[in-house]
């Protein structure tokens, strides 16, 4: 036995499981020999420069020993299989979410309670930085696991393991069983839900968050005249809108009650800001000083928007309104 | 055909002779034989198939007991035979009975829906 074929077989097997080495070594030397052989059509007097090209060819139909060491070990030439790639997916849809909310939600908390001055450009750089890192390592956590479970579980205990997310006893039934269509995805008062969230922390955010703390000594941002009464009436308002939310997440179907209650209780903001805007100083009037700007030049523009994004907000709720009605699917009598 | 065509073909005709493989080998090896003569067996009736391939699968058979191993010491050059096993003879019994019901359905199948 050369040392060519020495090396090779050294190769493919240190690759395998210790029981078996000896006795595959023992196999693919045998074999090797024999394909020479073959190659030097029985001449037992052969040279020894047509016995090593024998060799060298009967090595190379054999090839990469890295790629035989594969097919003699059994483990899957992949990461994740078939039977496990739904539970992959599944866990990936539900998963990412959940991790990149909290990751945001609790960097955001921690950024704010930690940091002596929170400004908006640090808290962001805290949030999406760890939030991408807390995404990357939920998806290599969750690859890794699977393709441990793929190399460690046997076949029924995978098929197990997948049956929630591939419903492999599915029936008709399901069909009967499964509840109807949400109208209203859930995204959309999530987002909503969020947005009035981050509404309800404007009275309290500090001008510093904003790097104009030294305009008004790091008070508010609204006049603190406004504590007495509008300023509760605002949270008030964020209040129930948050409760229209949580009824439309849960619901998920549009109603006539829904949608009117949505539309009376946008309108009511809208005045109750406009009566707000035109009454009062809104802003903190110590904003202004130094400026040489004049307290109430925003006052109009502020009307103007906010019913603006009324009226548009209004014209397309309605619009989603008769969508969902119109896609239902008509009652038979 | 183009290169993609000729590509999906090959393809094909891979996935096609797959499972094809087993069953020769079950069967070429009803009369002991060691690994490189099983190869040239295999190849003089007319199957295709790399000596990386039929290797591991020889063991991977004689793990599932369908194929029998024994060591040759006798001649110059130690050989280990591989024979089938009773319940390899069994399997390549429902294997071959398994073929033979493809080819004819196929060949019904050719016949009543002439294309």
């Amino acid at each position: 036995m050369s040392s060519l074929t020495e090396k090779y077989v050294a190769q493919v097997v240190r690759r395998l499981p210790e029981n078996s080495q000896a006795d595959i070594a023992r196999e693919i030397t045998a074999t090797l020999s024999d394909m020479a052989d073959a190659r030097l059509g029985g001449d037992e007097y052969a040279s020894p420069a047509s016995a090593e090209a024998a060799e060298r060819a009967a090595l190379e139909e054999l090839g990469d020993p890295s790629r035989l060491a594969l097919r003699y070990s059994e483990s899957p030439r992949y990461l994740i299989g078939p039977e496990l790639f739904p539970v992959f997916t599944r866990l990936m849809a539900w998963l990412l979410p959940i991790v990149a909310a909290s990751a945001l939600a609790v960097n955001a908390l921690v950024y704010v309670l930690a940091t002596p001055e929170p400004a908006v450009g640090g808290m962001i750089g805290v949030m999406v930085g760890n939030g991408v890192l807390a995404v990357l390592i939920a998806i290599a956590v969750v690859t890794v696991l699977l393709a441990l479970a793929e190399r460690i579980l046997p076949e029924k205990d995978k098929a197990q393991l997948a049956a929630p997310a591939t419903r492999s006893r599915w029936s008709v039934d399901d069909l009967v069983r499964e509840r109807p269509v949400r109208e209203i995805a859930r995204p959309e008062p999530v987002a909503s839900l969020v947005i009035l969230a981050v509404m309800a922390l404007l009275p309290f955010l500090p001008t510093s968050f904003f790097y104009v703390g030294h305009l008004n000594d790091d008070g508010g941002f609204l006049n603190p005249a406004l504590w007495d009464g509008w300023i509760p009436a605002y949270l008030g308002f964020l209040v129930v809108f948050a409760l229209i939310e949580a009824w439309r997440l849960t619901s998920g179907r549009w109603s006539t009650a829904m949608l009117a209650t949505m539309i009376v209780a946008d309108v009511a903001f809208a005045v109750f800001l406009t009566i707000a805007f035109l009454s009062q100083e809104v802003l903190d009037p110590a904003l202004f000083i130094g400026t040489g700007g004049e307290p109430g030049w925003y006052q109009g523009a502020a009307v103007v928007l906010i019913w603006a994004v009324t009226v548009w907000d209004q014209v397309a709720t309605v619009k989603a309104y008769r969508e969902a009605r119109s896609l239902r699917p008509v009652e038979r009598r | 055909m183009d290169t993609d065509d000729a590509a999906t073909l090959a393809t094909h005709e891979q996935e096609l002779r797959r499972g094809t493989i087993v069953l020769a080998s079950l069967a070429a090896c009803r009369t002991p034989r060691y690994g490189y003569a099983l190869l040239s067996t295999l190849a003089d009736a007319g199957f295709q198939i790399e000596a990386n391939t039929l290797y591991p699968l020889l063991r991977r058979l004689e793990k599932q007991g369908l194929l029998k191993a024994e060591w040759n010491t006798d001649e110059a050059r130690p050989r280990k035979y591989y024979t089938l096993t009773d319940l390899g003879s069994q399997m390549a019994d429902s294997l071959r009975d398994e073929w033979a019901a493809l080819t004819r359905s196929l060949t019904t199948l050719w016949k009543d829906d002439p294309a």
